[in-house]
C-alpha cells in the first residue's frame, strides 16, 4: 500500500490489539490516522508512540459516534479510509446469555459499526475511500461458546458486504476481515472474563494462532489501491481455521 | 407426516400477517394446539376465529410483551411446548446512508433481539422437556443480502447465525433447530415502520423465480411441518433455502 493511495483513516477501537496494530501499521507508511477507543491510558501510549490522533468515546453512549466521526473530519480533512475495529466479546452459549449482554454485543458490534459506516460514507464518496470491518471467524462458523458473539459478528460481516453495493455506485469499497483465535486480541479477553476449561482457543491447522498484525497486514492490504477490484470480500486470516474441521483445542 | 403432530403444541410468533399467518392456519388445521402473537388486535381475532388458535396480543418491539406472551402461551399450551416458529419480523426498504438510526434500532430489535428472546425462553422449556423444535423463518437475505433493504439483510444475517449457533446448543438436550430462508413470498411482509407500509403492500412489481411464481405461506409451513415432524428427526442446523431457484445461481435475461 502507498501512503498516497489512503492518507486519512480512521480507526475506530485503536486502543484494542487489533485496532492498536492496524494504527501501528497504518502509520509507519505516513498515513494520517485518528484512532477512537474507550482504554485512556493506551490511547495516549499509541498515540504518543506513533503519531496518531487519539479520539477518546465509548460507542455505547450517546452521541460518541457522531463527536468522533466530526472530530476525525475535523483533524484529517477529509476520509480517506475506516477501519471498524470497535468489539467486545462476551463468552455465553445463547440460553445463558443475559439481555444486558446481548444488548452490549449488538450496541457495540452491529449498531455502532452501522453508525460510523453512515456518519462516514460521504466523506469516504468524495476520492474513493475504503471501509474495512474486522469481523470474525466466528461469523462464518459460530461458536456455540460465544453465542450472541457469532451472531453479532455474522451481522457485521453482512453489513460490510451491504455497504459494498451501497458504496459501488458512490466509489467506495467495503471488505471484512475474519481473524481466527488471535493471541492477545479477544482470545485473551475470553481467557479473562471467564474461568475457563483448561483448553485453549482452537489452534487452526496452521499450528499457531492469528497475530494482530498479521490482521493489520490483511487490513493495510484491503485499504489500499492494490485491492482497488475487491469489495464486498472476506479475507480470513485464520490460519486455515474455516477451510475444514481441523481445528484442535489443547489443554493448558 | 401431519398425523404425528395432532395434538402437540405450538407458539408462532408473526402470526397475524403473511407467512407466520399461514403457519398459525396449517398447524391448526393438522390438529395441533397453537398459541400465536401479534401486533394488531383485528388481524389476530380474525385469524383466531378462522383457524381455532389462540391468540396473544403482544408487540415485538415490547419486551415486557414478550415475556408476557411467553408465559401466557406456556398457560394456554398447558405447560408443554413442542414446536416454536419465529415468523415476527419487520422489513425497510432504504439505502444504510439513509437509514435512520431510530430505524435501524428498531430493527435489530424486532428481527434479532426479539427472535433471540423468545427463541431463549423456549429452548428453556423445551430442554426440560429433553424435546421439542425450534424454527426459524429467516430470509434468502441472509443467504445473498438483497440490495435495496440492506439494514433487513443485515439482521436476518444475524437470525441465521442465531439459528446455527443455537442447534449446536440445544442438540444434547433433544431440541432441533433449523432456519427456513424463503425467498419473495406473496402476500409478503406488512410490518414496516410507520411511513414506509408501501414497501411490501404490492407484489406487481416483483420478479417471479425461475419456478415461474413468488412463493406461498404455504410452502414454508409445508416445510415447517416437515421440519417438525419425526422425518426430519436428525436435521438441525440446517437452513432450507426455499425461493424456487431464485438465488442459487446468475441467470440471464433475454431481452425482446
Amino acid at each position: 500500500m502507498s501512503a498516497a493511495t489512503t492518507r486519512r483513516v480512521l480507526v475506530t477501537g485503536g486502543t484494542g490489539a487489533i485496532g492498536g496494530a492496524v494504527v501501528e501499521r497504518l502509520r509507519t507508511e505516513g498515513a494520517e490516522v485518528v484512532f477512537s477507543g474507550r482504554n485512556l491510558t493506551r490511547g495516549a501510549v499509541l498515540a504518543g508512540r506513533t503519531g496518531a490522533t487519539f479520539v477518546p468515546g465509548d460507542v455505547r453512549e450517546s452521541g460518541a459516534v457522531a463527536a468522533i466521526v466530526a472530530e476525525a473530519l475535523g483533524v484529517l480533512r477529509g476520509l480517506d479510509g475506516l477501519v471498524l475495529a470497535t468489539g467486545i466479546l462476551h463468552r455465553s452459549p445463547l440460553s445463558e446469555t443475559t439481555d444486558d449482554a446481548w444488548d452490549a454485543l449488538m450496541e457495540t458490534n452491529v449498531v455502532a459499526p452501522f453508525l460510523f459506516a453512515r456518519a462516514c460514507l460521504d466523506a469516504l464518496s468524495d476520492g474513493g475511500g475504503a471501509i474495512v470491518a474486522i469481523a470474525s471467524g466466528a461469523a462464518d462458523w459460530p461458536e456455540a461458546e460465544l453465542g450472541a458473539y457469532s451472531v453479532s459478528k455474522r451481522a457485521l460481516l453482512w453489513m460490510t458486504r451491504m455497504l459494498a453495493v451501497e458504496g459501488a455506485t458512490r466509489g467506495v469499497r467495503s471488505n471484512a476481515v475474519c481473524p481466527g483465535h488471535t493471541a492477545a486480541g479477544m482470545g485473551s479477553i475470553v481467557d479473562r472474563a471467564t474461568p475457563g476449561d483448561g483448553m485453549s482457543p482452537p489452534v487452526p491447522p496452521s499450528g499457531a494462532h492469528t497475530t494482530a498484525s498479521e490482521v493489520a497486514e490483511a487490513v493495510a492490504y484491503l485499504l489500499s489501491d492494490a485491492a482497488g477490484g475487491s469489495t464486498g470480500a472476506t479475507l480470513s486470516v485464520d490460519g486455515g481455521m474455516l477451510a475444514a474441521l481441523r481445528a484442535v483445542r489443547v489443554r493448558q | 407426516m401431519s398425523a404425528e403432530l395432532r395434538g402437540k403444541t405450538a407458539l408462532v410468533t408473526g402470526g397475524t400477517s403473511g407467512i407466520g399467518r399461514a403457519v398459525v392456519e396449517h398447524l391448526a388445521e393438522v390438529g395441533m394446539q397453537v398459541a400465536f402473537c401479534g401486533r394488531d388486535a383485528e388481524r389476530g381475532a380474525s385469524v383466531a376465529a378462522a383457524s381455532g388458535a389462540s391468540f396473544i396480543r403482544s408487540d415485538a418491539t415490547d419486551r415486557d410483551d414478550c415475556d408476557r406472551s411467553v408465559e401466557q402461551a406456556a398457560s394456554l399450551l398447558g405447560g408443554r411446548l413442542d414446536l416454536f416458529v419465529g415468523c415476527a419480523a419487520m422489513i425497510f426498504a432504504a439505502p444504510l446512508g439513509s437509514t435512520p438510526e431510530p430505524i435501524f434500532r428498531e430493527l435489530v430489535e424486532v428481527n434479532l433481539t426479539a427472535t433471540f428472546r423468545y427463541s431463549r425462553a423456549c429452548f428453556e422449556v423445551m430442554r426440560r422437556q429433553g424435546r421439542g423444535v425450534i424454527t426459524h423463518v429467516v430470509s434468502d437475505a441472509a443467504l445473498r443480502g438483497i440490495h435495496h433493504i440492506p439494514a433487513y439483510s443485515v439482521t436476518k444475517a444475524g437470525v441465521l447465525a442465531l439459528s446455527e449457533t443455537l442447534a449446536a446448543e440445544a442438540a444434547p438436550h433433544g431440541v432441533r433447530v433449523n432456519a427456513i430462508c424463503p425467498g419473495a413470498v406473496f402476500p409478503g411482509m406488512q410490518t414496516t415502520p410507520e411511513g414506509y407500509e408501501h414497501h411490501a403492500e404490492d407484489a406487481s412489481t416483483w420478479g417471479s423465480a425461475p419456478s415461474g411464481r413468488h412463493g406461498t405461506g404455504r410452502d414454508v409451513s409445508n416445510a415447517v411441518l416437515w421440519l417438525a415432524s419425526e422425518a426430519a428427526a436428525h436435521v438441525s442446523g440446517a437452513t432450507l433455502r426455499l425461493d424456487g431457484a431464485a438465488g442459487v445461481a446468475t441467470r440471464g435475461v433475454s431481452r425482446a
